[in-house]
């Protein structure tokens, strides 16, 4: 690591490129080959793995089916729908929270994270609770009052206002950088110009956030379009198909199970994202928004006055909506004798749930999951990163693109093409029904998680920064530890967080690729609540699963704080603020 | 009549003043530069009058009304006032073209399509850019997006155009051209114009008058002329470029001319403009480097022995460093002619010594005297 990036010096591999080499391959092999598997399986006639004929009988399963067509037009609203909620909601609260006064902002981002940080299944299972109409905490008040109900979230309102609320906070967090960096001198010019605050923020600031927008939204739609758990939990109920979940009803619900046609709906589901990544680069490319500005003025937060209270009134309803509700839901619900009683509550829940052996093999297994395989996500991730950017600039691309490639591969689709991948070859076949696969499954999945955040730690380790700490005085050694470490490691700790978090809330890449003797928690608490309908224990599992979320975070919280005091010695002669950190 | 009054303008941020009880008036169809160093509030007293900054104390008025009055409590948000602004950073819409920029305030204005486009061209065609009508403002050079900007604050033809900076993005010759250019559009549109720089040959070369301001307040204002050879306090002179400014006392005062002795000399020198100074007052003595010249000729007035310590050869000019009855002194020799090395003579010219009366300093002991340090003296030269 002591030489640097670019062209200037020689790259680090030089002579020994094998190495860089043998990994991009190895994880072009293991992103690739289940998906061509998959293809390939659309067209086979027996399930994988075993020997068949090259047929076409899927697809008159597939596309003479009119669910199909159901399905994929549910796939689209489902996806605009939610996607509209969560950019709308994402932006407003950006703006809100980075170019506002408005009173108490402050809890924004926090609740945000929250919001972010809750796995989708407790979002799902909470909000399926909340606003049932005949047990949820938001239906009961009404019932008491006027003897009716009015909220039933077991509808097209309902699955798209959960999903979007839990995509609000992603969307968030992806438009909090441009909003707060928005220039402000374009707004002044157009108030000196004579445009009122209304007329500044549509005409001025939505088009120069538009491509920004669009990419989010665009991102936000791809997941929307793979997504399972809301549209399991919550769609199935109100009679609403997406794609998602025909792929699972084939794989899972249908004997035997139909691996031919969930290939098929697959592809059509790829295809639709395809179609989405280009209009996305048909519209950037079409145009340039370089910025035109000279010198940087502080961005300017708007002095809302009187109308902030507003402002305020919203975040008031994010934090009920966004994590005050869904919480009091699952936590009274863990806590109820029988489902929908608000009176005489009770441990037994948890009782029930801590003396199953098989509860705290799935903790055992969730801990053992979240945090070893996004361990080596991440330890996967960074050196696939570093291999491309130090090899050459045509590798590194083409790891870019590589490590985004399973964006496309949503769960259910990743469990199928896994399926398909590793049945098909003598040896891998002994990794099906073993947790083996589950894991290689969550590695893919977070693969483009895991390889930002490794792009964003190398990217700190810009040669400059060894080599001013090498000038101010440090040796080799001192300069590594001291500047180098303590930069990656950071972002790689937050990196494993991040995939540990995701990994232990995910519903349905351990629901389809477990073996049947294993569970985790989330598998656990979806059939708890689901199929053998103790919906209370499965919330009781739910708030446990939190705690252990949260533990994750405290876990953070110390290795962080450890490898800062250990490398503080080395980095205590090159104090970072001679350090010019470079971000792209 | 004046067309931008303000008034006791004072705007804290936190607990710094940034601008201190600022008044001026601005006549109809001026051109009044806001000069001084970085941080001196100059840009916050334009944004203040832009409504960009909401002032702490005072008023501003408009053409004919208060746009914002604090004991009042009365503020006017900037759409609504009649004004132009032009920033340093330009802040050229990057999703608008070129003409969709300059019609924009025009199309605020409920002006038709066509209406619009045909002033905007109009417009485009007074800064010279009316071929790039159509072109994507982030196609364009530094010094074209300033005069799309120029010309977007004309457009809608405000009462008073505000300047920031403008041409401080700009490479130098570009900033000659651009210098001449807004004279031009100055005299074209007899609009007025409130300028904020930091660079004195700016305000100089195109203001009517200028206000000098430091560390929130107006110090000085007049005609550049006035500004320049005569500033009004210590700090003024050593920011406008005097090089040599001196602790001394008036010996003798009359008709306009005075004797006055620097402290620690053994001779008075004689100024020609001394008007309102009496025998006795403590001054400060400011001369520009340039108004040293070695010439021993008998009949000149205000010869000195020197000691010439250490000549510099600027390319245009020589910088001499000379001692004089023990003050260092700076004198710029512009053309060629002897070059006085060792023991020289020197002499002041009488009506380029500018008085400058002193309430804070200089006290009797030149010791605490800040001009007789080398830092001081280099710090006026820098400038």
């Amino acid at each position: 690591m002591t030489a640097a990036t670019g062209i200037r010096t020689r790259p680090w591999f030089t002579g020994r490129r094998a190495p860089a080499l043998i990994l991009v391959g190895f994880a072009t092999l293991l992103l690739g080959w289940p998906l061509l598997m998959l293809l390939v399986g659309a067209f086979r006639s027996a399930p994988p793995g075993q020997s068949g004929s090259w047929t076409l009988s899927a697809f008159p399963d597939v596309f003479g089916d009119a669910r199909t067509y159901d399905a994929l037009l549910n796939s689209i609203l489902f996806a605009v729908g939610a996607t509209a909620v969560a950019l709308l909601a994402g932006g407003y609260f950006a703006f809100l929270s980075a170019r506002t006064t408005t009173p108490a902002r402050g809890l924004i981002t926090p609740v945000m994270l929250l919001m972010l940080a809750l796995p989708t299944l407790l979002y799902a299972i909470s909000w399926s609770l909340l606003g049932n109409p005949e047990v949820g905490l938001l239906n009961k008040p009404f019932e008491a009052l006027f003897g009716a109900s009015p909220l039933n979230v077991y509808s097209w309102p309902g699955l798209i206002f959960v999903q979007g609320l839990k995509l609000s906070s992603f969307c968030y967090f992806l438009l909090l950088g441009p909003v707060s960096t928005l220039n402000s001198s374009y707004e002044e010019a157009a108030f000196t110009s004579g445009a009122s605050r209304w007329k500044t923020l549509f005409s001025i600031d939505l088009p120069s956030l538009a491509p920004t927008l669009f990419g989010v939204g665009i991102l936000v739609g791809i997941y929307c379009m793979g997504t399972f758990d809301v549209p399991q939990i919550i769609g199935e109920n109100a009679g609403v198909d997406t794609l998602s979940t025909r792929i699972f009803f084939y794989i899972a619900a249908s004997t035997p199970a139909r691996y031919s046609a969930a290939s098929g709906i697959s592809m059509i589901m790829m295809l639709a994202m395809v179609v989405l990544i280009w209009l996305q680069w048909r519209y950037t490319s079409k145009r340039s928004f370089a910025t035109v500005t000279g010198k940087d003025y502080a961005s300017t937060r708007w002095a809302l006055g009187r109308a902030g209270y507003l402002g305020t009134a919203s975040i008031a309803v994010l934090v009920l909506v966004g994590v005050l509700l869904p919480a009091s839901q699952v936590v009274l619900t863990s806590f109820q004798s029988v489902l929908g009683m608000y009176s005489r509550f009770t441990l037994a829940n948890y009782t029930a749930v801590f003396d199953d052996p098989q509860t705290v093999g799935a903790f055992q297994l969730t801990l053992s999951l979240s945090v070893a395989a996004g361990l080596g996500t991440m330890v996967f991730a960074t050196l696939l990163v570093y291999a491309g950017a130090k090899t050459s600039r045509r590798l590194g691309r083409y790891v870019d693109l590589l490590s985004l490639a399973s964006l496309v591969l949503p769960g259910v689709v990743l469990a199928a093409a896994l399926t398909w991948g590793y049945l098909a070859v003598p040896g891998l076949r002994q990794l099906y029904g073993t947790t083996w696969l589950c894991v290689i499954g969550l590695v893919i999945l977070l693969v483009p998680v895991a390889s930002r955040s490794a792009a964003g730690a190398l990217v700190q380790i810009s040669a400059d920064l060894e080599e001013s700490a090498r000038a101010s005085g440090a040796s080799a050694l001192r300069a590594f530890c001291g500047i180098v470490l303590p930069l990656m490691l950071r972002s790689f700790l937050a990196g494993w967080l991040v995939c540990s978090v995701i990994m232990a809330g995910v519903l349905d890449v351990p629901l389809m690729l477990l073996p049947a003797t294993h569970s985790n928690v989330a598998t656990l608490s979806y059939s708890l609540f689901y199929s053998s309908a103790v919906p209370t224990q499965a919330c009781a599992l739910l708030v446990l699963l939190t705690a252990l979320i949260c533990a994750l975070g405290i876990a953070y919280l110390v290795l962080r704080s450890a490898v800062l005091t250990v490398t503080a010695g080395a980095a205590r002669r090159n104090p970072r603020s001679n350090v010019e950190v470079r971000v792209p | 009549m004046s067309i931008v009054r303000i008034d006791d303008l004072t705007k804290r941020f936190g607990g710094v003043t940034a601008v201190d009880r600022v008044s001026l008036d601005i006549g109809d169809g001026e051109f009044v530069a806001l000069l001084g160093p970085s941080g001196c509030g100059k840009t916050t007293t334009l944004r203040c009058v832009a409504g960009l900054e909401s002032p702490d104390e005072g008023s501003i008025r408009l053409g004919a009304g208060t746009v914002v009055d604090r004991s009042r409590g009365y503020e006017l948000p900037p759409h609504k006032r009649d004004i132009g602004m032009v920033f340093q950073s330009y802040a050229l819409w990057p999703h608008m073209s070129v003409i969709q920029n300059v019609s924009y305030p025009l199309r605020l204005k409920r002006q038709r399509k066509q209406a619009a486009h045909a002033r905007a061209m109009e417009t485009l065609e007074l800064v010279g850019l009316a071929g790039y009508a159509s072109r994507s403002v982030s196609a364009l050079s530094g010094g074209q997006q300033q005069r799309v900007a120029l010309a977007r604050a004309l457009v809608r033809e405000p009462s008073v155009l505000l300047l920031d900076e403008p041409l401080s993005n700009l490479d130098a010759a570009l900033r000659t051209q651009m210098r001449v250019e807004l004279k031009r559009i100055h005299e074209q549109t007899g609009s007025t114009m409130v300028y904020v720089t930091h660079d004195q040959e700016e305000a100089v070369s195109m203001s009517d008058r200028i206000a000098v301001m430091h560390d929130g307040r107006a110090v000085q204002i007049g005609s550049p002329r006035e500004v320049f050879d005569a500033p009004s306090s210590r700090w003024a002179a050593e920011f406008l470029g005097y090089e040599n400014i001196l602790p001394g006392r008036v010996e003798t005062a009359g008709d306009g001319t005075a004797r006055v002795r620097p402290d620690g000399w053994d001779t008075g020198l004689t100024c020609a403009r001394a008007a309102g100074f009496a025998a006795g007052d403590r001054v400060w003595l400011a001369v520009r480097s340039t108004a040293i010249v070695f010439d021993d000729s008998a009949g000149r007035p205000n010869r000195l022995d020197a000691k010439v310590l250490r000549s510099t050869f600027l390319g245009t000019a020589t910088e001499h460093e000379v001692a004089a009855f023990g003050s260092p002194l700076v004198a710029k020799q512009i053309m060629g002619g002897a070059r006085p090395a060792g023991d020289a003579v020197i002499s002041i010219e009488p009506g380029r010594i500018a008085l400058i009366p002193t309430t804070d300093g200089p006290t009797d002991e030149p010791a605490d005297d800040r001009a007789m340090d080398e830092p001081a003296a280099a710090k006026g030269r820098a400038l």
